[in-house]
């Protein structure tokens, strides 16, 4: 299943998710009937994916992100948008975004 | 994304399981040594929560962050306190740690597991005894040497 993504869609960190640069990564870790559970599935995100998760906030659209992040980075507003529709479809799917 | 096999430093673990309880959640992994052995052995399944407003008590088993192990939380029982301090052993361990201030106690170990089965490890019923078994050295000098020399002798 692959979720669609929309423009004008907003989404915010799930409040089941402990996020958290331990060294060199950046964790989400899913708190399942209150338990962060270093047994089960953990997520790691890329430095795109990081850049994307710091920029989620309570109404802002995906396309405000966008324009946030080619503030950041030297690249074409379509590969960005791309970018963040597709991390943020699979962390949709992972229930580690909600809308918001 | 999904992170397999991930490895992680002693530092990183506690800094997870810190930011954990600060989310008033518990943690859940796979404890790493032998000090707490039998109660707790090498790759159990440990669970632990936050402190609530009540400190821990005497017997019970902790996480905690002592000042000495900078790169490492370590998995005790507490055998006494004073003074608003601490006071840490391993069962399997002849000396206590020594003292650590109530910030040093990251959380409290609730559950244990052991091939996907809950283990008695004296952390709510027979608590009291096991600090003072422990504390005592009896554990350690008497008591687990008798266990091992029973179950060779059977076995």
């Amino acid at each position: 299943m692959t979720v669609q993504i929309k423009m004008t869609d907003v989404y915010v960190p799930s409040p089941d998710v402990v996020a958290r640069q331990i060294e060199d990564e950046f964790l989400l870790v899913p708190i399942a009937a209150g338990i962060g559970n270093m047994e089960e599935e953990i997520y790691s995100l890329n430095e795109t994916g990081r850049a994307i998760w710091e920029k989620l906030a309570p109404g802002r659209s995906v396309a405000d992100i966008v324009t946030l992040l080619q503030a950041d980075y030297e690249a074409e507003e379509a590969a960005i948008a791309g970018d963040v529709q597709g991390i943020l479809g699979a962390l949709v799917e992972m229930k580690m975004v909600v809308s918001g | 994304m999904v992170a397999d096999e991930l490895m992680m430093s002693g530092a990183a673990l506690s800094d997870l399981m810190r930011s954990m309880m600060e989310n008033n959640a518990g943690f859940r992994f796979a404890a790493r040594g032998h000090s707490m052995s039998p109660f707790i052995k090498d790759a159990d399944i440990v669970t632990v929560f936050p402190k609530a407003a009540q400190q821990p008590c005497v017997g019970d088993v902790v996480a905690a962050h002592p000042p000495w192990r900078n790169d490492a939380v370590v998995i005790h029982r507490v055998v006494g306190k004073r003074g608003g301090q601490f006071k840490l052993k391993g069962d399997n361990v002849r000396c206590a740690d020594g003292m650590v201030s109530a910030d040093a106690i990251v959380g409290i170990v609730r559950r244990v597991e052991r091939n996907s089965r809950d283990v008695w490890f004296a952390g709510g019923t027979g608590r009291h005894l096991m600090a003072m078994l422990s504390a005592s050295g009896l554990l350690t000098g008497v008591i687990l040497p008798v266990l091992r020399w029973m179950k060779q002798t059977i076995q």
